[in-house]
């Protein structure tokens, strides 16, 4: 590595782990507000929500800064670039976490029709994930890699399962489409969020090994249903 | 210092051509991929997923020409913020040609579906995701952001289409059997339109960022006023 770009590198990689920790901590909070529906937390979540986006410019900034100033090549460059890319997959996870928090805001009148369970499963496969691909972008470290397709299968098949579920719960109960929409749509965010785990993992690739990969099964051609989840 | 300039300027047209072919790119795929999954159009779908591939193959191109500028001519303020703003629109473009690439994917998984409604909603949620994308891309390319507020008026209606599409889908499923799995696909498309549009949001805010120099968020969600569903 350029002598140069050593301190800037560790500095990055420390407000990475910073933003990972925050972006975490707020999907985290989402899902436990969700299942509250509890307005008043989302409320005052929401107001911190700022810090994630700052991080994340302050990440670009210093990345871009020194590409421009050290003009690095081969895998320095391509470390640069793909914390660009990591910060701005954070950020988004970021705001699928807010997205949620503004759902528990829009439903103040609703309540749950069932108990929770895919919803707090599938949030734990996208903050598993999520750790997963940070590993392998900070510590430059692929071998954890196969371990996201297999949680990515896990969190197709319970996405699948929940949303049989909720059919037949409309076929039984009338009244309660705001609410399924509502549990739909928090469970692709996220499902959005393992997602942008994998995006992650991709960048990851890009870094340690200079080869553009698409993972996850979704885009190598599927034919089953429930493989599409992991991207609705 | 002017030949300096004049190079910059040269490799940056290159990289706006690009772009503007990668947007052209993305908003036929996307409409491609509706066109295939209205019509259940087994070929039209395949040709779809070969878009698809062109899009990634350009996407990666404008990668490489934005990191050889960067890395050749030094830019600073107002070109490097040019730069980084391609950079990610070209990614967030690409996104959205992953998004088509799916929506041809569950046409291919409906080859012995029907339709159980006639599609008025997704057509409609994929062309207000092309209107948002030719309003933030006319602000990336021509610097032009007269028409960003109109953004705001186009994610009502998405939400509000969604919102009235989801309530129609639940009626469907109370009263008719056997139309669970096209139900889920109707869902499934409809939410990757949202998306599509999702990321023209993004490449409006690098936009506003790039001609402005200023970071905002747009989207009517995030400022706590939306009556339907979340963007």
């Amino acid at each position: 590595m350029n002598p140069n770009l050593e301190p800037i590198i560790a500095e990055l990689v420390k407000h990475l782990r910073k933003l990972h920790s925050l972006v975490s901590t707020a999907l985290k909070q989402s899902m436990k507000v969700f299942e509250d529906l509890d307005a008043e937390m989302a409320e005052k979540e929401l107001k911190q929500a700022g810090n994630i986006e700052i991080l994340h410019y302050t990440i670009e900034d210093m990345a871009f800064g020194a590409i421009t100033t050290y003009q690095p090549a081969e895998k320095d460059l391509r470390r640069l670039i793909a914390y660009i890319h990591t910060s701005g997959y954070l950020k988004n996870i970021g705001r699928y976490g807010q997205k949620i928090m503004e759902i528990v805001n829009m439903g103040q009148d609703l309540d749950h029709f069932k108990e929770l369970e895919s919803l707090p499963y599938l949030s734990e496969i996208a903050n598993t994930a999520l750790a997963i691909s940070m590993r392998a972008v900070l510590e430059e470290d692929l071998s954890e890699i196969d371990e996201l397709e297999k949680l990515e299968a896990q969190s197709d098949n319970e996405a699948a399962d929940m949303f049989k579920e909720i059919v037949e719960y409309l076929g039984n109960y009338r009244d309660i489409s705001t609410m399924a929409m509502y549990y739909i749509i928090v469970g692709r965010y996220f499902e959005r969020a393992s997602d942008q785990a994998i995006n992650i993992a991709e960048s990851a690739v890009f870094l340690v090994s200079g080869e553009r990969k698409k993972l996850g099964i979704a885009y190598e051609g599927i034919d089953d249903l429930s493989d599409l989840l992991i991207d609705i | 210092m002017k030949d300096m300039k004049t190079q910059l300027e040269f490799y940056l047209e290159e990289i706006e051509r690009r772009l503007e072919r990668l947007h052209e790119l993305v908003i036929k795929a996307l409409i491609d991929s509706m066109e295939s999954f209205k019509n259940l159009d087994q070929k039209a779908a395949a040709k779809v997923k070969d878009q698809a591939e062109d899009i990634d193959e350009l996407e990666e191109k404008i990668e490489e020409n934005v990191l050889e500028t960067i890395g050749r001519r030094q830019p600073v303020a107002k070109d490097l913020r040019k730069l980084s703003v391609y950079l990610q629109t070209a990614h967030n473009l690409y996104r959205v040609g992953r998004y088509s690439y799916k929506i041809a994917h569950i046409t291919y998984l409906c080859k012995d579906l029907k339709h159980f409604k006639e599609l008025v909603s997704l057509p409609h949620l994929a062309e207000l995701a092309k209107q948002t994308l030719d309003i933030a891309m006319q602000g990336i390319l021509k610097g032009d952001l007269s028409r960003i507020d109109e953004l705001e008026k186009l994610e009502s209606e998405s939400d509000k289409e969604t919102s009235d599409m989801f309530c129609e889908i639940a009626q469907f499923l109370r009263e008719k059997e056997g139309i669970e799995e096209m139900a889920l696909y109707y869902i499934l498309i409809g939410r990757y339109c949202e998306r599509a549009a999702d990321q023209a949001f993004q490449i409006a805010e690098k936009a506003v960022y790039m001609v402005k120099g200023k970071r905002v968020r747009l989207g009517i969600a995030y400022k706590g006023r939306a009556s339907g569903a979340p963007h």
